[in-house]
């Protein structure tokens, strides 16, 4: 057992025209972890170096304590992963597809058939692995796919986005499937989605992204709001006109709501009591918000720029 | 997906990478398992077979009849065997070499591999090694297999003559080995490199197979063209000595020479003059003509490798 799963330290990946991830600072203790955040917000572009498919632009990442950057072999080979669009070998059925993955990750010839049939065996797949994947459904080509990502045994297991084109049943079973595997195999699960719902079914905490940037890390087991990388939210009273003190917060770049009641997104107390006074105002209770974990992950996501 | 999912507790396997074999090499035998199981390269495998005995059987039964053994010189063989040789090739290298990197993108295959510990180097490798051993067991082997057969079992012109004809006849025997071997081996190095990459560039195998046939008539008739434009001593420098034949795919059709130069032929068979410089111009053109082919391979393995690199970021 590893003592981090995931570090990365100043980690990124940023292209030319300045799209792209980072740089992020983070610890992950094995688990379950869901990395959210809305389409196009970086998720898929942090897995990807993590894996070793993109050269990091910056910072450090270590993946079950190997460097990403001299060691991407041997973190493919203690990972397993599961890919958004659907992966096929051609000419190859599911069995064939899932053994051709145990050997490639390093399983001896004369036990990657066992191998294969005990990870199809533990996603429910039968005689319907023996079918061109071509003819399957939706939900057993991402069982084949989950198979192939956990037929080595991985230590870690990252799915990007394994509940799409999923319907309400098959998704319920995918997630169930992927917290039953995770607790069978011991194996720790980096699950990335835009669907909040997913992330609360089977992960200890969900790493919110929102521009490329990690705006929270949020418990989801306990449902309490963390203090994220851009602060906590507090509903605010003060005494007098609260326009000056909100244009003070927004100054000092926190986010301001004001549709209902006067909410900030703050490093802390001391911090609004302070905005509060340069803006000659007097903060009568500034009460952390205690809200379900779906409310306080969409205002990371919907958030003004991290 | 429904019911209730019956999990078993998993072994671990400790897969050490010193165990391991080598990724190339499991790709080498998956495809050729797959060459196997699919039933139309199955059944071309079986046809190539019958057409490769019984040409060998036809031709040995031929030189070895003892009525009527039939007369063949060393470069009749060898444009035989050049023939023989490139047709099973064509066939194989559209009908498997032009889905292997076309195919595995259509289906985002490799992402499957990538994700492994495969590096885009050691995939190429494994692609490569398969068509290669393909081509080399289905023109290659049969093709030398026949011209051995041929230079032991033939009754040619070496056998009546002696003094001069005779050493070039014998020198005849040593070119038809010494060029026709390394000639097929450029070919085929030739026809799967640009396959693979044609197939490296398109997610469709037909439109792999038809830019494969494509680049290989436009070789042709590069050729062609060069043969009828031509003036008569670029002719000279490059027809007879094997470079317009080689554009042609008939590598080693160079009777003309030898045969002009040892039997005081006056005429080849493009009814060109015959010059007594002829033959020192064969050894420049056929072997600029292996230089220019084998750069034209290593240049589209090279950027086969460069597109299959890069693709790795793409995923």
């Amino acid at each position: 057992m590893v003592d981090s799963l995931l570090s990365l330290r100043g980690f990124g990946r940023r292209f030319p025209g300045g799209a792209g991830v980072g740089p992020i600072d983070l610890e992950l203790a094995p688990g379950i972890h869901g990395l959210l955040g809305p389409n196009g917000s970086g998720k898929t572009t942090l897995l990807k170096p993590l894996l070793g498919f993109l050269s990091p632009s910056g910072g450090q990442a270590r993946v079950l304590g190997m460097d990403v950057r001299t060691q991407n072999l041997a973190i493919r080979r203690h990972v397993g992963y599961m890919a958004e669009n659907d992966v096929v070998v051609p000419g190859l059925n599911a069995v064939q597809s899932v053994r051709l993955a145990a050997e490639l990750c390093g399983i001896p010839r004369a036990h990657a058939h066992e191998a294969a049939a005990e990870a199809l065996h533990a996603v429910g797949m039968g005689e319907e692995a023996l079918h061109d994947p071509a003819r399957m459904s939706t939900g057993q080509r991402q069982r084949m796919k989950l198979a192939a990502a956990l037929v080595h045994a991985p230590r870690l297991l990252i799915l990007d986005e394994p509940t799409n084109g999923l319907d309400p049943r098959g998704r319920r079973t995918m997630l169930r499937l992927i917290q039953e595997v995770a607790d069978e195999k011991d194996v720790s699960v980096l699950l990335s989605t835009h669907i909040l719902p997913d992330v609360e079914a089977v992960c200890r905490d969900a790493l919110v992204l929102r521009d490329g940037r990690l705006a929270a890390v949020e418990s989801v087991h306990h449902r309490t709001v963390q203090r994220g990388a851009a602060g906590t939210w507090f509903r605010v009273e003060v005494l007098g006109d609260p326009l000056p003190f909100a244009q003070a917060c927004r100054k000092a770049g926190w986010t301001v709501q004001s549709d209902d009641g006067l909410r900030v997104l703050a490093p802390g107390p001391e911090a609004l009591v302070a905005a509060a006074r340069s803006a000659d105002q007097l903060v009568l209770q500034a009460v952390p918000e205690e809200r379900g974990v779906e409310d306080a992950i969409l205002a990371h996501m919907e958030a003004g720029p991290a | 997906m429904s019911g209730t999912v019956e999990l078993r507790r998993f072994r671990t396997w400790n897969s050490d990478a010193a165990d391991a074999r080598p990724g190339w090499s499991i790709l080498v035998r998956y495809h050729a398992r797959t060459l196997l199981r699919t039933w139309y390269t199955a059944t071309m495998l079986v046809i190539t077979a019958v057409f490769l005995a019984l040409g060998i059987g036809t031709a040995v039964a031929g030189w070895s009849d003892p009525v009527y053994p039939m007369e063949l010189s060393s470069w009749d063989l060898g444009a035989g065997v050049v023939a023989f040789s490139l047709l099973p090739a064509a066939v194989f290298v559209l009908l498997v070499g032009a889905p292997l990197f076309a195919e595995d993108l259509r289906y985002n295959a490799p992402l499957f591999y990538f994700s492994r510990p495969l590096r885009p180097a050691k995939y190429f490798q494994g692609k490569l090694v398969f068509l290669g051993g393909l081509l080399g067991a289905v023109a290659f082997v049969p093709a030398v297999l026949l011209l051995v057969l041929g230079l032991l079992l033939r009754v040619g012109p070496q056998t009546v003559e002696t003094g001069p004809r005779a050493l070039a006849t014998g020198a005849d025997a040593f070119h038809a080995l010494a060029v026709v071997v390394p000639g097929i081996l450029v070919a085929l190095l030739w026809l799967a490199a640009v396959t693979l990459f044609v197939s490296a560039h398109t997610r469709r195998a037909w439109h792999a197979a038809m830019g494969v046939t494509v680049l290989v008539g436009a070789w042709s008739l590069v050729g062609a063209s060069a043969q009828v434009l031509g003036s008569s001593a670029l002719k000279h420098l490059g027809g007879p000595g094997g470079w317009i034949n080689l554009l042609f795919w008939l590598p080693l059709d160079v009777r003309y020479h030898d045969r002009a130069v040892a039997f005081d032929e006056r005429r080849g068979w493009d009814g060109s003059a015959v010059r007594p410089d002829d033959h020192e111009l064969f050894g420049v053109a056929l072997t600029a003509v292996y230089v220019l082919m084998l750069t034209t391979s290593l240049l589209a393995l090279w950027a086969t490798n460069r597109r299959l690199r890069r693709m790795e970021a793409i995923l």
